[in-house]
């Protein structure tokens, strides 16, 4: 037998070999030093791309006024934290149409959770807390059912930000995936104070204030 | 395009053409490799002790009774289209793949999207 190979066996996909604590230790010391698993690691990158959407909103919550954090609301951030490294597992391979015998070409089911998380992170006061693929996503088009849970910010239009969300989720979905949906199910199970446009525009215009005064 | 052939020892070369061959297909932004990366590094630090050359490339290129499977692992461009893009990287790797012999089994090609990159994120 004639067996020779390169680059590996048949082994799960490249995959971030780095767990959440170290992910989030690595940011904290700004990627210093560069770590060659984490930057080339698509997946870690994912991973990192999370984590800087969560620390973006806890981070007011946590400079307002630290010690009046509780426990809940660190719970909450490390919910988040958590379903962040657990989704970020490849999954299962979802076959784009044009795959067949001699070509699998495939998404992986991590790489789908992104895109639904992503989404979550261009609509306005939507943090997007766990996404759940239900059905054989491997058959393709197998109608299957997206079940999203998310928190809301305070003060929002629960009805407008599902909305927008519903359609920035459908957008991506048809653009990167062969998906046929058929069901997108949004569990609102929290409200968290958003940290977004209104403070970076505050801030914003605290600083020109700040400089038109020098 | 450069002209493989069907060699034990050009399956390294055919690996690392096929790494330049994938990132440059428009809408690919990287590659990553086809094992879990402490295996990958694992492996290659024993390559070093033992004197073997380290496997630089991130395609996997194996071959079994004369038929090649090549898997790549992509993260794609968000301002793209996952599918599309995937189709391009198979039909690059394929032109690169030597010609199969009757007698062999077919070649098979896995292009696997495993991220998707927004604008101005990839770091």
């Amino acid at each position: 037998m004639n067996d020779d190979e390169t680059g590996s066996e048949q082994l799960a996909p490249g995959g971030c070999a780095h767990g959440i604590d170290a992910l989030s230790d690595y940011l904290d010391h700004d990627m210093q030093p560069a770590d060659p698993t984490i930057d080339d690691s698509p997946e870690c990158q994912r991973v990192l791309r999370s984590l800087r959407r969560v620390r973006s909103l806890a981070a007011p919550l946590l400079a307002a006024d630290e010690a009046a954090v509780t426990t809940l609301d660190q719970d909450w951030i490390r919910g988040i934290m958590e379903n962040i490294g657990r989704e970020a597992k490849a999954g299962r391979d979802i076959p784009f149409a044009a795959a067949d015998d001699s070509a699998a070409l495939v998404i992986t089911e991590g790489t789908v959770r992104g895109l639904v998380r992503g989404a979550g992170d261009r609509t306005p006061g939507i943090l997007v807390g766990r996404c759940v693929l239900l059905g054989d996503v491997a058959v393709p088009g197998e109608p299957i059912t997206l079940r999203v849970t998310v928190s809301i910010g305070w003060g929002r239009s629960v009805a407008e930000a599902v909305a927008q969300f519903r359609e920035e989720v459908a957008t991506s979905l048809r653009q990167h995936t062969d998906l046929v949906v058929a069901g997108l199910d949004i569990v609102i199970d929290d409200l968290h104070f958003d940290a977004d446009e209104d403070d970076a525009e505050d801030d914003a215009e605290t600083a020109e204030g700040t400089a038109d005064h020098e | 395009m450069s002209d493989l052939t069907d060699t034990s020892d050009d399956l390294g070369a055919l690996a690392a053409t096929l790494d330049r061959v994938v990132l440059s297909v428009p809408g690919v932004l990287g590659i990553a490799a086809a094992e879990p990366a402490l295996l990958r590094a694992a492996k290659e630090t024993v390559g070093v002790i033992f004197g073997a050359p380290a496997q630089g490339s991130r395609v996997s290129v194996r071959r079994a009774k004369g038929a090649v499977s090549v898997e790549a692992n992509i993260a794609v461009d968000a301002d793209q289209s996952s599918p599309v893009v995937a189709q391009a990287v198979h039909r690059a790797i394929v032109e690169l793949l030597p010609a199969a012999s009757a007698a062999d089994a077919a070649h098979a090609v896995t292009v696997r999207v495993i991220d998707v990159v927004p604008g101005g994120s990839q770091d």
